[in-house]
Formats: structure tokens, C-alpha cells, sequence
């Protein structure tokens, strides 16, 4: 918290309040990208990451086209002549040391830890954008978006990723999974916040869904085997999977708020066909999602997940 | 008759012939000494005498090329002694010694009666068994010279091939490894010897091979016979002094020649 | 002889513990009868799909990387000679990243071990090459450097191209060499290549002892030199290749295996080779073993835990190379 404020004090310094509104802005990570084109303000964005075009891991990657990208060097940030780069929580501390070193306002965004931390984020960067009108509506809605689903029993669920990954206790996955109705067990699971679980323990507590954000239909190679153990195929019968586009919790952005209703989508889904019920909250169902919206058609179930739920439908049927 | 021979050997390395057209043949019962200059291709000659060298020319084992014998069989029959022979490992020396079996091994392993009485009998030659259980490591040139010609005995050859055997070893060691190459000989051994020691072949050797600078023979003639033809002074480019003892002649490097003593 | 009979004790014992032991806890009975039960419960899936492939390939890969040692030490007469410190093994590595980086592993599971060897035997060309055979240390560990680097610095290219976020993760940690759930079907298209590699390097004893005498005495004691050569190649190329391609990069064992057995079976290569693969599979296991029980944050990973036994080893046989080259 006190970092947060300090943070929000050092932008503050670069910006003087009542500052003519940054026309020549640079993202410096793919998250900070996503507070750019949720607010739509491709016209006064000079630069983006590579990445943010990449639709499986930018939520706003149709948005993207035709702005300008950068290889995330000092130099070629410059080249771009900007009146603002926002970093993100993980940016490179060296390139961004270095643009502040040569004058150029930096405004830092902390990386959120919960769904909340937001909202917030997006009304700073709306002001530095000149946009604060724009940005406080979409903060509202975000936050109207934020209700807590109703109490009582939560499927447990658990991301993994390859090499055994799985996000714990900390983070945005885990808020995500709680506003979706989910208990995130990853935490129990490797018994850190977050951390590495074996098959075999996987095995022995198996949650009720197991979350697959890995997979790339588009790209062969590493990271599509995460379900090939043997082990695991034959315990398939004991949880659901679900696979979940990484875009909507790769970074914490507006559009991870949008995200919690397909994650509770898919997962009502996954655990729906096997359990032959839809126990979950249907979260976030029927409200404006105005400008965050992001197409239906991004959310790609993938192949993967939906061979899972089909070899499992004699089992759970 | 004959039991390892060579005809018409030539090799060149780098355009330089080493070895030109030359015939070397030994018998059982024959102390061979191939002698010359140093770059006259004794150490070639040896090698390719024991197949280790493909050269041009024909070298035959009991009258059938070499080429033509299997591997192991020429193996149990051509002993070879390399030139500073050393072991990489810190073996014992009866290990070492029983290294020299290897022709000999059945696929299957064990060691036969007959393994161990020739390596028995090998040590004794050699004179090594006293200290049969040091590492061969250990052992000062001399000890480890001999040890290594344990080892080519203990193959049990019927041909021995030993490229310097006495070089760095001191004078009496440097005679009991000479005399027992004679003895070896004189029990019906053919016996061919690389050595720089002119006192040593002329008093050992039945036979003497003298390569020349240009790797042809210059003489193949017993040791009496070599001195009296005053090839060896005119080969080395060296004045030799002569003299006998006990009946057998010796001679000794006295001076090098100049270029007009040599004309 | 009493090191053959302590090896083949200890052997099933660790074969035993590493089925035994692991991160989750199932009572020894479960897996037991898991084994046999042919039932469908965790612990037999843990026991059949886990535990067993972990603890077969963990003996399988050890007893690979021992004999290679030890038969590469044998062959280039040299106690520093290790498949990892010559660059086998990150070649090897190079081969199988290639394998998952271009998916080739997923379509076809023989990729994963061909491409392994086919690493590791450009890796022995090259070293061939480079530091020829009768090689000093020095020239053998400065031309293991620069295959190792070389190696290195293409897999690094693979993973600054890789397509996926977490492919590069996942290569970068299955470069540092685990056993951590691999399944029997890493077992099934590896076995075969490493059992034939350790038989092959198994048969080389004889003619190793006699290249002890050097390469000249050895071709007249009938050793066939060039056949000696291929089939030394040809072994490690099998065992380590295919070994690596499936836990990634696990060094020193091949090191530290031989350079322990040694005094003890009279410094003689074909008295080291079958003692050198057993107690490599014991090494690895032990390790392994090791891996799952030290508390860390997250699993230690085998090849660190190989690395941090075997780097002491190394530098306490330069030291003892250096006092014998003064």
C-alpha cells in the first residue's frame, strides 16, 4: 500500500495537476497496452508493445491495429518522440530508468493484486490522457461489474500450467477464480503461495476443475502436452477441465473484469457436463459492458478442453 | 626360413620419402638391430613390419601377408614393444604384465593355467617381480622399461618387435634388457630392435639392418662384416674407433666427419 | 569385489526408496498393490504412472551417464573426461529443445530421443574434430567449452523464439535436468536406446585396458582402433543422447561415478565400466531421492543437485591434474 501511494505521489510530481493532456503516448508492457485500448485512445497512442496485437494474449488486440509498435528499448521509445510512457508493474527497470533519466515523464501503474486495484488504475491513466470524463464512467461500470457472488458452496478449481505450475493464493488468477464463484485450491495444492505441484499430488486432491490457459491451438510445441500424463488422462474422470484464453488474466487490465463472467462461463460449462447441473452464479450476466466489451468470439474454448469434456461425458453422464 | 619379412617397403610422409624400397627379413633364432640416422624411418620400417602402418610393399608373417592373418592371431604371434611404452593408469605391475595376455583371452574372460605360467615366466625374465605389486606409475624409466617388455612377453610372440627398449635406461640396465633380447633369440625368438647404441647392437645383434638418410638399406650384414665394410662411419658421417674384446669386435662414435673427410 | 557386492546391495534398496518416496504421501502398502491391483485408484495410478517410470528411468539414466563416463574416461585416457564436460550432454539437450520446440515430440515420440543422440553425436564429431584423440586435458576441456557453448548459446536462440510464454519457461526449467513426472512413455522410447548404448560401451573393457598402453602397443595387441572409436561414439551417443533427451541435462554423474571407483577396482577401465553404470543408477536415485525430500520452495531440480555434488569433484581433479603436469 505504502508503495502504491508513493508510486501515485511520484506520478503525480510528473504530472502536475492541470498538465496539457499527453497526445504522444507509449506503453512499455502488454498490460499497460490493455489500459490504452480499453480506454480507446488508439489516436493518442504512439506506440505499443508487440504483443498487443497478439490476440491470444492481449484481450484488445483487434483495437491494436494499425498503432504503431516498439521493441520496448530506451532508443526506440525516444524515436517515437513520446509526452508520456506509461510502465507497467513488470517493466524493465533499466529502460524505464533510463527515459526518466532523459526527461521523460514516466507514469508507473503497480501491478493489481485483486480485480479492485483496477477501477483506480484506469481513472490515473485517464487523467494523464486528458480523458478523466471517459475514464471515471468506465471505472463505474467496472466496479458496478465487481458485485461478489452469493455465498455458499464453491466448486474448488485450480490453474495448471506447464512444468506443474499453479497460481496460488496470491494474484489476479486467484481473485478472478473467487469472483467467479471457484475456490482457487492451486495455494493448498503446492502449499506456497505460489508454486510447483506434481502430478501424483494433483492426483490425490484432485479439484472439482482444473483450468488449462496454456494451450495454443495456433502454435505447436511446449506448453500443449500439460494433460498428455498418462496419470492425468486417467483422472480425468475425477475433474473437469476447462480451457481459458490466458488473455483475460496475463495481465490484470479492465478487461480481466470482463473475464470473471467467462471464466464462471466456462467453467459452469465444464463442470455443467459433468455434473449434469450448473451450480454456479451466472456473474456479471446481462450488464453493459459498454466500452470494455470485448468480442464473444475471442473467448476460444480450445480443443483441448473441449476433447476433455467430451471424452469425459460417459463418465459424468 | 624366414618368419616376418618385408619387401620393397615404401612411405612417404609429406612428399618426403621415409621408407624407399626397402627389404628387412628375420628368423627364428635372429637378433635383428635395425640401426641409422635419426629420420632414417627405423621406428616407420617397425611399424609397418608390424601392421600397425599401411605402406607400399608387401610384408608377409610365415610366408602369408599380414594383411591376411586375423587380427588376433597376428597379434599372438607379433610382439610389439613402443618407444617409451607407458601406462596411463596406475596399474600394478603383474596387471600390467597381464595386459600382455590380452591376445590370448577367451571372449568369456577368466585366466587359464597357461595365462598365468607365461606371466609368471615373463616377470622373471624381465626381472620384475619383486616388485610385482607397485604401481607401475611408481617405478623409475629402467623398472618401467622392463615392465613393459614383460608385457610384450607375456603374449608369448614368436616375433618381437622393439622399437628403442634401451633408450634412457642406465648401462646395466641397459645390458640385462639387450642380453635378454639375445637369450630370447638364442631360444629360437626372431627378434628385430630399433637402437641408437652402435657399442650395444655390434655386441647383441646377430644381424645388422642399416637404414640411410634416404630410407634406403645401406647394409643388412653381421655385425663383423658391417664394421669392416665402413658403411657405418659413411652413413652416420662419423669416424669410428674399433677394437675387440673377448673375440668380438666393438666400436666406439670418435669424431664427426667434415664435409672434406667426407668427399 | 566388495564394491561390486555394496553396489548390488545398495542398487534395489534405492530402487525401492525412490518408488517409495515422493511429494505426495501414499502409505507404502497402497503402491505396493497398486502395482499389482490392476484397479484404477490414485495410488495405483500413482505407483504405475508415476512412481515407477520416475524410479526405472532414474536407475536407467544413471547407469547410462556412469558407464559413459567411465568408458569416455577409459577411451580418451583421461579422468576429466564427462559426456556434459565434453558437450554430449548440452548438445543433446540442443537436439531434444529442438524436438519440443517444433513440436515434433508431440506428433512423433521417438523425436524426442532421435533428436537427443543426433545432438550428442554431432557434439562427439565435433569434439573428435577439435581436440583430436589423443587429446590433453587441456585441449579436451577448452574444446568441450567451446562445444558447450556453442550448444548452449542455439538452445538460448530457441528460446528467444519460442512462439509460446510458456514454452520458453518450460524448456528453460527442463534444461536444468528432473525426473519429476515423466511418464513410461519417456521410459518406453528411451530404454531401448540407453540399454543398447551401456551394452555397447559395456563390451569396450578389454580394448580399453590396452589403449591404457597407449595406441600403438594397443592396434598390436589386436585391438582394432577405428572400431574402438565408433563404438565408444556410438555408446555414448545411445546412452547419454537418449538419456538426456527425456530429463534434460544431468551432469558430473559420468565424472563423479568413475573418479570414486577407481582406486577401488585397481584403476583398470574394464574393472570401472559395469561398476561405474550401477553405481551411477545409484547415484541418480539417491539424488532423486534427495530432490523430493530436501524442504526447499519449490522441487530442486536433479541436475542442480547432480551439479553441486560434482562441481567440488571437478575442481578437486584439476587440482590433482595440475600438481601432475607441474
Amino acid at each position: 500500500m505504502r508503495t502504491g501511494v508513493a508510486l501515485l505521489v511520484a506520478a503525480l510530481m510528473v504530472l502536475p495537476v492541470g498538465a496539457a493532456p499527453a497526445t504522444r503516448v507509449v506503453s512499455l508492457s502488454l498490460c499497460a497496452d490493455q489500459f490504452l485500448l480499453a480506454l480507446d485512445a488508439q489516436a493518442q497512442t504512439a506506440g505499443l508493445t508487440r504483443l498487443a496485437g497478439d490476440e491470444h494474449l492481449s484481450p484488445y488486440a483487434d483495437r491494436a491495429a494499425g498503432v504503431p509498435i516498439h521493441d520496448g528499448t530506451a532508443e526506440s521509445v525516444l524515436m517515437l518522440k513520446p509526452d508520456l510512457v506509461i510502465a507497467g508493474g513488470y517493466a524493465r527497470a533499466q529502460t524505464v530508468g533510463m527515459l526518466e533519466r532523459l526527461g521523460v515523464p514516466v507514469l508507473r501503474l503497480k501491478t493489481p493484486q485483486t480485480l479492485a486495484d483496477i477501477p483506480p488504475q484506469i481513472e490515473q491513466v485517464a487523467d494523464a490522457l486528458g480523458r478523466g470524463e471517459q475514464g471515471r464512467a468506465l471505472a463505474a461500470r467496472l466496479r458496478a461489474m465487481l458485485t461478489q457472488p452469493g455465498e455458499g458452496a464453491r466448486p474448488t478449481a485450480a490453474l495448471y500450467r506447464p512444468g506443474g505450475e499453479v497460481p496460488g493464493s496470491r494474484g489476479i488468477v486467484n481473485d478472478m477464480m473467487k469472483a467467479a464463484g471457484l475456490e482457487n485450491i492451486g495455494g493448498k495444492l503446492s502449499g506456497r503461495p505460489n508454486g510447483r505441484v506434481a502430478v501424483e499430488t494433483l492426483l490425490l486432491n484432485p479439484p472439482d476443475l482444473l483450468v488449462l490457459d496454456s494451450v495454443r491451438p495456433d502454435r505447436p510445441g511446449v506448453g500443449q502436452g500439460v494433460m498428455d500424463h498418462p496419470a492425468l488422462t486417467a483422472a480425468r474422470t475425477e475433474m473437469a477441465v476447462a480451457g481459458f484464453p490466458i488473455a483475460w488474466w496475463l495481465c490484470a487490465s479492465p478487461a480481466s473484469i470482463e473475464g470473471v463472467e467467462r471464466l464462471a462461463e466456462v467453467a459452469g460449462k465444464a463442470l455443467g457436463v459433468k455434473r449434469g447441473s450448473l451450480p454456479l452464479p451466472q456473474a456479471g450476466e446481462g450488464r453493459n459492458l459498454g466500452d470494455i466489451s470485448v468480442k464473444s468470439d475471442d473467448v476460444r474454448p480450445s480443443p483441448t478442453g473441449e476433447g476433455g469434456a467430451r471424452r469425459r461425458l460417459p463418465a459424468g453422464g | 626360413m624366414s618368419l616376418l619379412s618385408a619387401r620393397n617397403i615404401r612411405f612417404s610422409r609429406g612428399g618426403r620419402p621415409v621408407l624407399d624400397g626397402v627389404d628387412l627379413s628375420v628368423g627364428a633364432g635372429e637378433c635383428v638391430g635395425l640401426i641409422g640416422p635419426n629420420g632414417a624411418g627405423k621406428s616407420t620400417l617397425l611399424s609397418v613390419m608390424a601392421g600397425l602402418l599401411k605402406a607400399d610393399g608387401a610384408v608377409a608373417l610365415d610366408g602369408k601377408p599380414l594383411e591376411k592373418w586375423p587380427r588376433p592371431e597376428r597379434a599372438r604371434r607379433i610382439g610389439f614393444l613402443e618407444q617409451g611404452a607407458t601406462c596411463h593408469w596406475p596399474l600394478t605391475v603383474e596387471r600390467v604384465v597381464t595386459l600382455g595376455r590380452l591376445p590370448h583371452a577367451s571372449p568369456w574372460g577368466g585366466e587359464a593355467a597357461a595365462d598365468r605360467a607365461a606371466i609368471a615366466r615373463a616377470m622373471q625374465q624381465c626381472d620384475v617381480t619383486h616388485f610385482a605389486e607397485r604401481s607401475v606409475t611408481s617405478l623409475s624409466g629402467g623398472e618401467r622399461a622392463r615392465v613393459m617388455l614383460a608385457r610384450a612377453l607375456a603374449g608369448d610372440p614368436s616375433v618381437l618387435l622393439a622399437d628403442e627398449p634401451a633408450a634412457g635406461l642406465d648401462p646395466y640396465h641397459q645390458l640385462q634388457v639387450m642380453e635378454l633380447l639375445a637369450g630370447l633369440a638364442a631360444d629360437g625368438m626372431a627378434v628385430v630392435v630399433v637402437l641408437h647404441d652402435l657399442t650395444l647392437a655390434l655386441r647383441h645383434c646377430t644381424r645388422l639392418c642399416l637404414l640411410d638418410e634416404a630410407g634406403k638399406v645401406a647394409a643388412d650384414t653381421g655385425p663383423g662384416e658391417l664394421l669392416d665394410s665402413g658403411a657405418l662411419g659413411r652413413v652416420y658421417g662419423i669416424e669410428l674407433l674399433r677394437g675387440g674384446h673377448e673375440g668380438a669386435p666393438f666400436a666406439l662414435p670418435w669424431r664427426r666427419l667434415t664435409a672434406e673427410m667426407r668427399a | 569385489m566388495a564394491v561390486r557386492i555394496a553396489l548390488l546391495t545398495l542398487f534395489p534398496i534405492l530402487l525401492v526408496a525412490s518408488f517409495l518416496i515422493g511429494p505426495a504421501a501414499v502409505p507404502a502398502g497402497d503402491l505396493l498393490s497398486g502395482l499389482f491391483s490392476g484397479q484404477a485408484s490414485p495410488a495405483a495410478l500413482i505407483a504405475l504412472e508415476i512412481r515407477l517410470p520416475r524410479a526405472l528411468l532414474g536407475a536407467l539414466v544413471g547407469a547410462g551417464l556412469g558407464m559413459a563416463g567411465a568408458a569416455l574416461q577409459g577411451y580418451l585416457r583421461n579422468p576429466l573426461a564427462e559426456p556434459s564436460l565434453i558437450g554430449a550432454s548440452s548438445s543433446a539437450s540442443l537436439g531434444a529443445v529442438l524436438a519440443i520446440y517444433f513440436g515434433l515430440s508431440a506428433t512423433a515420440p521417438l523425436a524426442l530421443p532421435v533428436a537427443g543422440m543426433l545432438g550428442a553425436g554431432l557434439a562427439m564429431l565435433l569434439i573428435q574434430g577439435l581436440a583430436g584423440r589423443d587429446a590433453s586435458v587441456l585441449m579436451l576441456i577448452l574444446a568441450g567449452l567451446a562445444v558447450q557453448t556453442l550448444a548452449g548459446s542455439l538452445t538460448s536462440l530457441a528460446l528467444n523464439l519460442a512462439p509460446n510464454p510458456h514454452a520458453a519457461l518450460e524448456i528453460a526449467f527442463w534444461l536444468l535436468g528432473s525426473l519429476t513426472d515423466r511418464t513410461n512413455d519417456h521410459l518406453l522410447v528411451s530404454a531401448p536406446f540407453i540399454i543398447a548404448g551401456i551394452l555397447v560401451l559395456g563390451g569396450s573393457g578389454r580394448a580399453l585396458d590396452a589403449l591404457g598402453l597407449g595406441e600403438r602397443t594397443a592396434g598390436s595387441m589386436g585391438v582394432d582402433l577405428n572400431a574402438l572409436r565408433w563404438r565408444i561414439i556410438i555408446g555414448t551417443v545411445l546412452s547419454v543422447g537418449a538419456a538426456v533427451a527425456v530429463t534434460g541435462s544431468i551432469g558430473f554423474v559420468g565424472l563423479v561415478v568413475p573418479h570414486l571407483l577407481r582406486r577401488a577396482t585397481g584403476n583398470q577401465p574394464s574393472k570401472l565400466l559395469w561398476p561405474s553404470a550401477l553405481a551411477g543408477a545409484c547415484l541418480l536415485l539417491a539424488a532423486d531421492i534427495l530432490v523430493r525430500l530436501l524442504p526447499t520452495n519449490d522441487e530442486l531440480k536433479l541436475g542442480v543437485v547432480t551439479g553441486l555434488i560434482g562441481a567440488p569433484f571437478f575442481f578437486h581433479l584439476l587440482l590433482k591434474t595440475r600438481e601432475r603436469m607441474r
